[in-house]
């Protein structure tokens, strides 16, 4: 096998394991977000007296207003 | 208001009285409200409500079904709550029990279930909040 041959399948083998790495990256990146988009807690869906309301339960100050749109 | 909000600090509650016009648009503007409340967008509808309140005189079921598609909700579904009348009794209880607590105007807050009459401005309620932060 001449020299440039073997360069030339060198390079080949390199570029090769270049789109393997790449594609295991990548398969690994989309793997992470899967996993991090069903472990995420979904906000419950607002219900009942919580709809019309803001802030956490646990808030020092609960400011109830009574209003009339028009 | 809404940075003690966002901070964890205040909860915020709004509650329907019926004082102006309570068996017609007072009560249509909030049941829009309520119907909104149902796609999660209650405050989306809330504030228009409120920024479009120099239209008040011509507030029907059509013009709220038309800020139901400003605001970007399924204009079917609030349509058909809106024609239902789904939320009429949801709204009649909050009006009955605001005026079971003695509620007769509008705006009227409550901090901490202690009621605050408001002799000027906004600011009032911020003060007051500030005074039970504090305690």
């Amino acid at each position: 096998m001449s020299l440039s041959k073997q360069s030339a399948k060198q390079k080949q083998g390199r570029s090769t394991l270049i789109w393997w790495v790449a594609g295991a990256a990548l398969v690994a990146a989309l793997g992470l977000i899967g996993a991090s988009l069903w472990s995420t807690p979904k906000a419950a869906p607002v219900a009942g007296g919580d709809r019309n309301t803001q802030g956490k339960a646990t808030a020092k100050v609960t400011v109830t207003e009574y209003g009339d749109y028009l | 208001m809404a940075a003690l909000i966002e901070k964890g600090d205040v909860r915020f509650v709004y509650q329907h009285r019926l004082v102006v016009d309570p068996t017609n648009r007072s009560q249509l503007a909030a049941e829009a409200a309520e119907c909104a409340a149902d796609q999660s967008k209650f405050w989306d509808m809330h504030n228009k409500l409120y920024k479009e309140q120099g239209n008040k005189n011509t507030w029907s079921a059509a013009v709220f079904k038309s800020y139901a598609k400003a605001i970007g909700l399924d204009e079917a579904a609030f349509g058909s709550c809106m024609d239902s009348r789904k939320h009429k009794a949801t709204v009649a209880k909050s009006d009955s029990e605001a005026a079971g607590k003695g509620v007769n105007s509008t705006p009227t807050f409550f901090i901490n279930g202690k009621v605050l009459t408001l002799k000027q401005s906004f600011s009032e309620v911020l003060q007051a909040v500030n005074k039970e932060l504090n305690k």
